[in-house]
């Protein structure tokens, strides 16, 4: 059942439509592919379910650990942003150790060749 | 165990000096005269990125990185070239004309007497401003409150680096954490590498370059990281 049209309702799925779209044109511009595009796609149209049917949730929620089902979209939203974010960091640290070694190598081999 | 005081004699002429430089235009060419003025020693510019690339003579070695890495990258690239080319020691100028080259007999002097590491500490100056001047002594205390060694500036990059000195003390840092890194590292290491610091007169040059604040709360935050890893 849908509840009460709320402004986090309004917020969550407009948001979860930005991301559908930029994951849509990340897909068309080969920078992800099939399988990462669908993974996407399937968790920005959980989301909008989740905003406006909550209750689906409630099995899952059963008052145990959060008081509200939102809450624990949130708490899962919250915890794979900080997976994707430490992913992000090791990514971007490897990136950057192997690009000085590349940019050092050239440095010292164009001397060596002059 | 200390790795000071080597038996055989240390030649001045194995000494390089590594000068990492980005966009430094006219300021760069004045140093270089500056230093071949004081010595003869081999000098190394690692242009790092430089917009207009820094246009090579014959009064020093340049290395070229094709993108902008970083101070510490382009110290460090300087510094595996010279070692590799049978340096001994090297010392580390600014490219912007702020250490004073007049110092360099001073490093050499006390490379020869058995020093791995010599630094050269600026001295208070009204001429900086009192944010950095205070902030840079926060750092020391911070420092030696974690690595046990205090260091009066240790956001100094005049530096002299044993090879042996070196191996200990390099440094991941690519941009301007590499010289409070290479302090923890220092710390760290204390009872391997014999190090001394000697002051200098602070030449202020750019309020607008060299480490800001963000710098110095990220070297901040990565000690404790330097001191847990």
């Amino acid at each position: 059942m849908v509840e009460a049209f709320l402004g986090i309702q309004i917020v969550a799925s407009s948001f979860s439509m930005l991301m559908l779209f930029l994951a849509f044109t990340q897909f068309k511009r080969k920078n992800i592919g099939s399988a990462e595009f669908s993974f996407w796609t399937f968790c920005w149209i959980s989301v909008i379910g989740f905003a406006f049917f909550p209750r689906v949730l409630d099995p899952i929620v059963g008052g145990k650990f959060v008081a509200r089902a939102l809450d624990a979209v949130m708490l899962v939203a919250f915890i794979i942003l900080s997976y994707l974010g430490f992913q992000n960091h090791i990514g971007v640290k490897s990136l950057q150790r192997e690009i000085e070694t590349l940019v050092r190598e050239m440095a010292i081999k164009e001397k060596k060749r002059k | 165990m200390n790795i000071s005081h080597t038996s055989f004699p240390r030649r001045r002429e194995s000494i390089s000096i590594i000068i990492p430089s980005c966009n430094e235009g006219p300021r760069l060419t004045d140093l270089i005269k500056a230093v071949k003025k004081n010595t003869n020693l081999p000098v190394i510019v690692v242009d790092d990125g430089s917009l207009v690339p820094v246009r090579q003579t014959n009064s020093f070695i340049l290395l070229r990185h094709k993108i902008n890495l970083g101070k510490g990258a382009a110290m460090k690239t300087g510094a595996e070239y010279a070692f590799s080319h049978g340096a001994s020691a090297v010392i580390f100028m600014d490219g912007d004309g702020q250490h004073d080259p007049r110092h360099l007999p001073e490093f050499i002097s006390r490379y020869q007497q058995g020093f791995n590491c010599v630094l050269a500490s600026r001295r208070p100056s009204l001429k900086v401003p009192l944010v950095r001047l205070l902030g840079n002594k926060f750092a020391s205390i911070y420092i030696n409150l974690l690595f046990g060694v205090y260091v009066s500036d240790i956001l100094s990059g005049y530096r002299l680096l044993d090879k042996s000195a070196y191996k200990l003390l390099i440094w991941d840092s690519q941009r301007y954490g590499v010289e409070t890194e290479m302090i923890a590292r220092l710390g760290k290491y204390k009872d391997k590498i014999n190090w001394t610091e000697f002051p200098i007169e602070s030449i202020y040059i750019d309020k607008y370059k060299g480490v800001t604040i963000i710098d110095a709360v990220k070297a901040l935050f990565d000690s404790i990281w330097w001191k847990l890893s």
